[in-house]
């Protein structure tokens, strides 16, 4: 009987044993089937998530490029567009440019997708991260019509023309920008003189900028900013000299002496032809990505030269022994469109020189047009 | 017991087979819709850069009539035309990017017939969009207008 007992609670003990050690491997199993379901779901949830920002990006992409081709067809229209708040990066590579245009996109960030921009003419920020991105374009005729410039703008980025009594040329270049680009009702933009300075406020804004139109002694400086603004190092300065058919453009860094201001920056100074690529540098924050678009207007100025040049000798052909009209045609016009095609023969490499002569064919262009005009002879453009 | 436990063991499993299955199911049945739905976004796509490509060629400030600077739209100046088909193609660099895979003629219709190959590779291939586009032209010597279309193949 005693071992009758002592057999029963071994097995009983046995029993117990093994159903402990069966209930621990269940729970162990349940955890480790549950933690993969649970990771599967996570990584579909993030596949999933991924997959919709690409996707979203892609449609903003196309609506953009659709606004983008109506804005550079119709030029002098400003147009809000409602944008989802990804954040737009404009690259432009000056360094990278050809007879193709240069090596130019816009990205979506954090999702890779990117549209190839090699010629179009996109005077923006570096980035946008807003609702709203504003479109807006001029001509650019030097003298007949080049291209249209498309710029980019948004309602984080406020604008100050400055100008300076004393200084000529400089109240009525500022007035002049003002006026044109008040046609774009859109954007965040006030003329100022110089002594208001202290006045301007900082709002949050992702960039204030401070166009300059004059140069002289006091050239380095601050403004009187909020300390968060001056932290955060949230504003700017470009400096421009000229009138609206040409000048210079001066872009500026941080002090090396004093970080607080801002000074010139002895390596990015270019000049601009004409008004509407001077406003571009007032949308264009950065001197490299100025300097990549005017390349590639330049690239397209050389395409569109040749083929009024081959045209003027077509109406010359047609004009031959005719007294009135023939020589609006001949040698002086040839020389003219020759030495814009010289002055602009290697983008890349494009100085002051170069400039006053291709300044110089566009006003001789000019007076032949009218010319032909006065002789009731078809026209040059 | 031993034959209880195993088959709590079993159904544990079957369960989960059959949640494994429906999850596999749902998953191929939404891929497939997803597929669709991407395929028919493409095409979509496709006929916008093609239509966009078509805008940007009727807007083209070196085809169009103009007399300094004011467009006349929907004219072709002839003599602009003629020398936009004679340019290098060094020059014609710049509508690469303007005009991926697009062959554009221009066909004069009234009161002759003349064409002009303006651009275009032979070698370009995909599937063809046909777009005529009925144009005036203008004749700044004559000064007459004639009739025509640019026939613009994008293939995509």
């Amino acid at each position: 009987m005693i071992n009758g007992k002592n057999q029963n609670s071994k097995t009983f003990l046995h029993f117990n044993k093994k159903s402990m050690i069966e209930i621990q491997f269940n729970w162990i199993f349940i955890l480790i089937v549950g933690v993969l379901i649970l990771l599967f779901f996570i990584g579909l949830t993030n596949w999933y998530k991924e997959n919709e920002m690409r996707e979203n990006s892609n449609n903003v992409k196309f609506m953009l490029q659709t606004v983008m081709t109506g804005a550079s067809i119709n030029s002098r229209t400003a147009s809000p567009i409602e944008i989802p708040k990804i954040e737009i990066d404009f690259n432009c590579d000056p360094n990278e440019c050809g007879r193709e245009g240069c090596s130019s996109e816009f990205t979506f960030s954090k999702t890779g997708v990117s549209q190839d921009t090699s010629m179009d003419i996109i005077f923006s920020p570096k980035k946008i991260e807003s609702d709203f991105m504003y479109v807006w374009s001029l001509d650019w005729n030097e003298p007949y019509k080049v291209s249209n410039f498309l710029y980019l703008s948004s309602p984080a980025l406020k604008y100050y023309l400055v100008y300076k009594d004393g200084y000529p040329n400089s109240k009525k270049l500022a007035e002049k920008v003002f006026s044109k680009m008040s046609d774009n009702t859109l954007i965040k933009m006030k003329l100022i003189e110089d002594d208001e300075f202290e006045h301007i406020k900082y709002n949050n804004e992702y960039l204030v900028r401070l166009i300059r139109f004059y140069e002289g002694p006091g050239e380095n400086f601050g403004i009187d900013a909020s300390p968060s603004m001056l932290k955060e190092k949230k504003w700017d300065v470009v400096y421009i000299t000229g009138d609206e058919e040409s000048g210079t453009i001066h872009y500026s860094r941080w002090s090396l002496t004093d970080n607080k201001n801002r000074e010139k920056d002895p390596n990015k100074k270019t000049d601009y032809v004409g008004l509407s690529s001077l406003i571009g540098a007032i949308f264009t924050e950065d001197y490299d990505t100025y300097l990549c678009n005017m390349k590639k207007a330049y690239t397209k100025f050389k395409t569109v030269n040749e083929i009024y040049s081959i045209r003027s000798e077509k109406l010359l052909n047609t004009y031959i022994g005719d007294n009135k009209c023939e020589f609006l045609y001949g040698a002086s016009l040839q020389t003219s469109f020759t030495n814009i095609e010289n002055s602009l023969s290697n983008v890349n490499d494009i100085d002051n020189s170069d400039i006053n002569v291709l300044l110089n064919s566009i006003e001789e262009i000019k007076s032949s047009n009218s010319d032909t005009v006065m002789k009731t002879c078809p026209r040059i453009y | 017991m031993k034959k209880q436990s195993q088959m709590k063991i079993g159904e544990s499993m079957v369960i989960i087979i059959i949640f494994l299955f429906l999850l596999v199911f749902g998953l191929v049945f939404y891929v497939k819709y997803k597929l669709i739905s991407v395929e028919s976004s493409a095409k979509e796509n496709a006929n916008l850069i093609a239509i966009q490509t078509v805008q940007k060629i009727q807007f083209l400030p070196e085809l169009q009539c103009s007399i300094e600077g004011t467009i006349n739209y929907n004219c072709i100046d002839i003599y602009k035309l003629a020398s936009l088909s004679e340019l290098s193609e060094e020059k014609k660099g710049v509508y690469e990017s303007m005009f991926p895979k697009t062959k554009i003629s221009v066909k004069q219709t009234y009161p002759t017939y003349l064409e002009w190959d303006v651009y275009g590779k032979a070698s370009i291939t995909g599937n063809k969009h046909l777009f005529p586009i009925p144009f005036a032209f203008y004749n700044t010597t004559a000064n007459q207008h004639y009739f025509g279309y640019v026939e613009i193949q994008v293939f995509i």
